[in-house]
């Protein structure tokens, strides 16, 4: 019997068309494998639509747990200012993120981020 | 803040750190939902207790509590700090917030057995008489908006600010 494999960057391609698909105001997704442990999809969400003075924090969730799938997704939430400034660098990434490698993957497929 | 509030509130923050822990653990959807329904009842019970009355006994949801953070009644100078402290320039921007997540408020409010009209909750098999579902079985449409979509990670946000500071706005 075969036992299926954590496929990390299918999952995460996975999770992108999906979010853009319900949530129209979402110009850009990117995805940021660089240094992320194996089982951690790190997800950077360009949205228009996000209001408030807050400057952007990461949520974690947990996915699937006790499966071969058992994955935890991390979504880091920005307007596209802050998404200039973080390309800038002058708006920090989470801690231990890196845009080295990063890939937009906004429509469930991966590209190198121009 | 009163003694009545401190109570609920401590309530609040504990039922939220088993939130997180739970969030963190991607366990069942029930139980992500149970507590973070619990933690947003408990953190609304405690600041509706700042008049010094008891809020109604039954589940007390997200819902009055976001109104009551944006009621008329406490004037502009206070609605407009109430929206800083949670992060909004001006109490109209808050309650643009507001009403787009409502209808996500008023679902999660919802989940207890006896708000769901026998239906998806996040504690019984349902419906009553005669069990078809359980809750660690069921796939809830709600947790898929809350971690999916933007406007749903706010919410949870939301949350955890409202406990975190209510010392502030209490």
């Amino acid at each position: 019997m075969s036992v299926a494999t954590f496929n990390r960057d299918s999952i995460a391609a996975t999770y992108a068309k999906r979010h853009k698909e319900t949530d129209p105001a979402i110009r850009a997704i990117y995805y940021l494998p660089t240094e992320a442990p194996p089982n951690e999809i790190r997800l950077v969400e360009v949205n228009e639509a996000i209001t408030g003075t807050a400057g952007p924090e990461p949520i974690d969730f947990g996915v699937d747990a006790g499966t071969p799938n058992e994955h935890k997704l991390i979504v880091f939430d920005v307007t596209p200012e802050q998404w200039e400034e973080v390309r800038e660098g002058t708006l920090p990434l989470p801690k231990g993120w890196t845009l080295e490698g990063s890939r937009e993957i906004s429509g469930g497929r991966l590209r190198r981020r121009k | 803040m009163n003694e009545a509030q401190k109570l609920w509130w401590e309530q609040a923050k504990s039922d939220h750190a088993v939130f997180v822990l739970l969030r963190r653990a991607g366990v069942h959807e029930c139980h992500m939902l149970h507590y973070l329904q619990m933690a947003a009842e408990k953190i609304s019970k405690a600041y509706l207790w700042r008049s010094g009355t008891a809020p109604p006994r039954s589940h007390v949801g997200l819902m009055p509590f976001l109104q009551a953070l944006l009621s008329r009644g406490l004037g502009r100078k206070e609605r407009q700090r109430i929206a800083e402290i949670f992060d909004y320039a001006r109490p109209e921007d808050m309650a643009a917030w507001v009403r787009q997540v409502s209808p996500l408020a008023h679902e999660l409010q919802n989940l207890t057995p006896d708000l769901s009209n026998n239906g998806p909750n996040t504690e019984y098999p349902w419906p009553h008489e005669n069990p078809v579902h359980c809750p660690a079985l069921h796939s809830f449409a709600l947790w898929a908006r809350l971690r999916d979509r933007e406007p749903g990670r706010r919410l949870v946000k939301f949350i955890e600010k409202a406990i975190q500071r209510l010392e502030q706005y209490a």
